[in-house]
This record gives structure tokens, sequence and C-alpha cells, in this order.
């Protein structure tokens, strides 16, 4: 053991290894910050570069991008109310409503202490219990985690406040709009109407762009308000020793939840970090604050979305089976080195194992570093007023929604998206529910149907397996507190838009 | 101004109009179903049509519940109600700007059709400053440009700009 660990140490100890694994960080947390510069893009545009480089050195550069490309997704999320990911959609229910408020630097404090708590506790999960999350992951067939996506949704009830109907309204039309496409099991076309572009489905990223930043501008341009009275001042205002210690059992339980669910293949940052915001507000002391600019909401997603950073490698190593993109493209680099992950490797290449794991470890602390001293930087673009930084906002966006699949029908998807939007707004039609339903839609639909063609048409099969009824059992729990809440006298609950 | 009643009817029958469009028409007209199905839940129709009734449901029951019952939320959003101030002409000039800059950036290119956008935005926007309008109407796209194409690979329409940007 001793012997395998010296060896691994030795084949990690190298002035590359940190190099690469530093400018991965820096890449990832840089492109992440990007609207429309997707963590997967930003992993695959790097793939390149290490076919030349050893593979421990090239698989921790791809690693150390992966990782700040889930930090730099906040960035964005927090300043611009813009999700530089989708899973940082989750953070700017809070993130964006602090920034107003000029508590930008606070906010983006807490995501990123947060985000280097939840890395950690995902590779140290991943180091400790690889194996056994691995076969606890392989439980979850489609029933199971069509159960786990109906509690997740739960949480819609829980973001509309007092606009519960409207917030189900508007989970609809997340919900409908996830089945524009081709059908997964016919493969017929659904709400195509002959257009080619939107076979393949409505992208994420032109979406969430036009749900959350449009809205917010084109308000900025039809309204009699000056909003340009709205200053934030971000010096000094960085989060205290006291603010970290307050979210700490919220980053630590959103840790958890995106490592059990970041071992489930398929799954992603988004859920999770729903999830962990979910249970973060329903345990708070002060729900209402909520959506209204709550630290501890910002702390919640990203733990949530920053704990299936490690754990998504749990099957990739343990089983060779990538979770998601990201690690569907780190397993292409492996294969590119001749390396095969599963349970294989860990007999023939342990020493490999144990220098990732080494690597993984050093760039926790690596996004710490990186993040502190960005921030006060990137902070700054929340000092730019308004009237120039809403038109600058509008154009990078149009660029980020081109690069997703570079072409121009995401931009026209992301304006209809602006428009409806803006309806919404003027309404006072919460969008959070919108984005909750839309990013878990299709997920729902799939293991719905995946699951009924197993079963052969019988239902009895959401209720076959212990981890079915446990899911069931917990979300009629948290319908029930949810309505309890409703009807609660001092209830004043937020709306989430 | 929209009281929140108003806003919660207008809310309620956009709802069903959308439920009854998608009902009568998209469903029948956009969702093709094979010939044959081996259980119902399994139509490529089955779900979008759950959501439409859910979406129809909601619908009536917040038109029911703000018409018949009242709401104790009558109130609680009229806080925001200076956002609902809405100058219609500027309105139609934004959405005038984000058509055409749509249907520009085929034939202008990126970069030319962001100059030209970016400007008018930030007139819009009451910016009085010559050096920051031009400084970000010009420097702002390119630099976009540039690092879309050159760092991260991407090919960006350059349009009519094309014989200065692709050399380059």
């Amino acid at each position: 053991m001793l012997d395998t660990l010296s060896v691994s140490f030795a084949l990690f100890a190298t002035f590359d290894n940190a190099l690469a694994l530093l400018v991965g960080v820096i890449v990832g947390t840089v492109v992440g910050a990007i609207p429309g510069m997707t963590t997967p893009m930003a992993v695959a545009l790097a793939l390149p570069f290490t076919f030349t480089l050893p593979p421990v050195t090239g698989i921790l550069l791809l690693l150390g991008v992966y990782k700040g490309g889930i930090y730099g997704g906040s960035i964005t999320a927090i300043l611009i109310n813009t999700p530089g990911t989708p899973a940082a959609s989750c953070t700017v229910l809070d993130g964006y409503p602090l920034a107003k408020k000029g508590e930008a630097r606070r906010a983006l404090d807490i995501a990123l202490y947060s985000s280097c708590v939840a890395d950690l506790i995902s590779n140290i999960s991943l180091i400790l219990f690889a194996g056994f999350l691995a076969s606890f992951a392989l439980k979850f067939g489609s029933a199971e985690l069509f159960t786990l996506i109906v509690f997740s949704l739960t949480i819609i009830a829980g973001v509309s406040g007092e606009q519960l109907l409207k917030g189900f309204g508007a989970a609809c039309f997340g919900l409908l709009l996830a089945t524009v496409g081709l059908d997964l099991i016919y493969g017929t076309n659904r709400f195509v109407f002959g257009q080619v572009n939107l076979m393949s489905g409505l992208t994420f990223i032109p979406v969430l762009i036009g749900l959350f930043a449009l809205p917010e501008i084109i308000n900025y341009f039809v309204t009699r308000i000056n909003h340009a009275a709205v200053k934030s001042n971000l010096a000094g205002t960085g989060a205290t020793f006291s603010d970290f210690r307050r979210c700490l059992k919220s980053i630590i339980r959103g840790s958890f939840i995106g490592v059990v669910l970041g071992a489930i293949p398929g799954i992603g940052g988004a859920p999770a970090a729903f999830m962990s915001y979910s249970e973060a507000r329903r345990t708070a002391a002060n729900p209402e604050n909520f959506g209204k600019g709550e630290l501890e909401g910002v702390a919640a997603a990203e733990s949530g979305n920053n704990g299936v950073a490690g754990a998504t490698m749990i099957p990739l190593l343990a089983l060779g089976i990538p979770g998601d993109v990201i690690t569907a493209i780190i397993l292409g680099a492996f294969m590119i080195h001749g390396l095969r992950p599963g349970p294989l490797m860990f007999q023939d290449n342990i020493s490999l194992i144990y220098a990732l794991f080494m690597g993984i470890m050093l760039s926790s602390f690596y996004l710490l570093i990186v993040g502190k001293l960005s921030i006060r930087a990137i902070s700054r673009i929340a000092d730019i007023p308004r009237e120039r930084l809403f038109p600058i906002v509008l154009v990078l966006c149009v660029f980020g929604a081109y690069a997703v699949n570079n072409t121009i029908f995401d931009i026209g998807i992301m304006f209809l998206m602006g428009a409806l939007g803006f309806v919404m707004l003027k309404l006072s039609i919460p969008a959070a529910p919108f984005l909750i339903a839309f990013i878990l839609g299709p997920l729902l639909e799939d293991n719905f149907r995946q699951s009924l063609l197993i079963s052969k048409g019988s239902y009895s099969i959401f209720f076959s397996s212990g981890i079915c009824w446990f899911f069931w059992v917990i979300t009629l729990i948290s319908i029930i507190f949810l309505i309890w809440q409703q009807f609660k006298p001092t209830s004043k609950q937020p709306i989430i838009s | 101004m929209m009281t929140s009643k108003q806003r919660d009817l207008l809310s309620a029958v956009f709802f069903i109009l959308i439920a009854v469009l998608l009902l009568a028409v998209a469903i029948p007209l956009g969702v093709v179903e094979p010939k044959k199905v081996k259980f119902a839940a399994l139509n490529p129709s089955y779900y979008p049509k759950i959501v439409s009734y859910c979406l129809l449901a909601f619908g009536l029951l917040l038109l029911v519940t703000r018409v018949f019952l009242g709401s104790k939320t009558n109130t609680t959003d009229d806080t925001k109600s200076s956002d609902n101030h809405i100058n219609v002409i500027r309105l139609l000039w934004i959405a005038c700007i984000l058509a055409l800059y749509y249907l520009s950036l085929p034939l202008l290119g990126f970069v030319l059709s962001s100059i030209i956008v970016l400007a008018a935005l930030l007139i819009t926007a009451g910016e009085k400053s010559i050096v920051a309008l031009l400084g970000i109407s010009i420097v702002l796209p390119f630099a976009l440009y540039y690092f879309f194409v050159k760092v991260a690979n991407i090919p960006i329409p350059s349009g009519v700009l094309e014989p200065f940007l692709v050399g380059s």
C-alpha cells in the first residue's frame, strides 16, 4: 500500500501537473463566467491540448477546467442575473437579489467558500466511498429516478410563495417547452413544425438567458424608474466568518446532496442545486427571506452544484460509466491515453488513480485561491452604471447564445424567451418554477415513460422498491409541510422570479 | 398601472388561452403520433396533454379564486407597482431594435450589427459620454469576436466585414 502511495505521489508531484491543474482551474473559471460558454464546451476545447501530455497531467488539466467551470458559472448568475452554466441557474434566485442590494461581493465570497467546501467534501467522498456509492447508484433505475425528480419538483411550491397557482402554471410552461424535439421512444416530432433546429429540443442556455437576463434589460428600458440611481457599494462588503458559519449547515447538507446525486449517472448539477436549495429553505428559520437575497440560498445552491463535481467521477472511475457530458469527454481523454476506467483500472493502474485523487484534492485549494483573487476584480462589474451594463450584457448574451450550437436560431429563441419572461414579469408570474420544470422536465418524462415501457404499462413499477417508497414518503411529507406553511397565519412568503 | 387582481385575472386568461391552444391546435398538429402504440402512456402526445390539462386547471382555479373567492394576496406585490409603468413607445422601440438585430446578424455579421445596436441602446439609455459611447460600441463587439474566433475556436459570422476580419 505504502509503495503504491509513494509511486502515486511521484507520479503526481511534478511541476507540470501542478501547473496544468492551475491553468485548468483559471480557464474553467473564466469560461464558466461567460454566458453561453458551457463547462462541457470548455472541457472539450481543452481536450486536444492533452493529446501530447502525460495521462495524469492531461486528465488533471481537464479536471481543473471542469471544477473551475462549475464555480465560474455562479459569477455571472450573481452579478448580471445570467447563469453561466445550467447548474448555476439556482444561484440566481438569491445571488442576483444580493447583488442588487449592493452585496455582490458578499454573495460571490459565499459562493466561492461553498463551492470549495462542497468540492472538498465531494473529492473526499470520491476517494473514500467510490466503490460503495457506485454500487448504491446502480440501484437507481428509471422508476427510482422518476420518484427522485418528482420529489425535486416539490421545490416549485416553495419558490412560488403566495403565487402558488401562478407558480404551478409557470412550471407547466417549463414542462411543455421541455417536450419540444424528437420523441425519445418513437423518434417522432413534437412541436417541431418543420423547423430542423427544433428537432434536438430547446437549448438550455438561450432559454435561461432569455428568461432571466433579457426581461431585466427590457424592463430597464421600458419602465420609468431611474434605475441608474441604484448604486452598489462593493468596498469592504465581503462575507464574514459569521456569514460562513451561519451557512455552514446548508453547505454541508448541500455538499452531501450533491455527492449522492452526482454519483447517479445522468442527474447533473442543476437538480442537486435545486434540491439543496429546497432543503435549506425548508429548514431555515426565515424561509421568507429566500428569493429576496438570502446568503444561505446562495450557499445551498452552490454547495449542491459543486458537490456533484467529484462525485460524477465515482461512476466513471469505479464502473467506467460517464455520469454526464463532461465525464464522457474525460472518459475520452482516458481512452486516448490507452486507459479504460472501470474495476480493472483499480487493479492495473491504481497508482494513476491515486495520483489523480491527489490532484483532485489540490484542485479545491486552487479553486479557493483563483476564486479569491478574481472576486475583487470581477465584482467591479456590479459597479458599472446600468445604462452601460445592460447594453453590454445584451450583446454578450447574443454572442453566448450563438456559441452554444453555432446557430442564429438560438438567438431568436433567446429573444422569444425574453419576451415571454417580460410578460411573466409584468403579470407577476414567477420565473423560477418555469426554470426548474424546464430543467427537470426531460428527466421526469423520460424516466416516467421508460419505467412504463419496462413494466409493460403497469404503474406498480413506481412502488416496486424501497428507494421509490422513500421518495414518495418524503414527497408527501414535503407537500404536507408546504400546505401547512401556506395556511399558517404568519406565513408570508416571497415570489422568486 | 395594473392592480394585483388584474394581473392575476390576466395570468389566468393567459394560462387558459395557452392550454386551449395547445390542446386544440398545437398538440394535434405538432405532435406526430405513431400508428400503433403499446400503451396510452407511451404515446408522444400523452405527457404534453396531461401537462396542458394541468395548465388549464391551474388557469381555471386562478380565475375562480380571484373572481368568486377574492384573495388574501390583493396587495402583496402592489408595493412594486412602479415597476409596471410601461412606456409603450419605448417598448416598441426596444422590440424593433431586437427584431432588427436578429434579422441583421446573418447579413451584416455579428460585429457590425452589434456596433449599431450597442450605440442605439446606449443612446436610448441616456449615455452622454461620446468616448464611452464609441468606445463600448466599437471595442466590445471586436473583443468578443476575436475571443470566440481565436480563443474558443467558434466561427462567428462576420457578414460584410468578412474581408477585413477573416484575413486578420
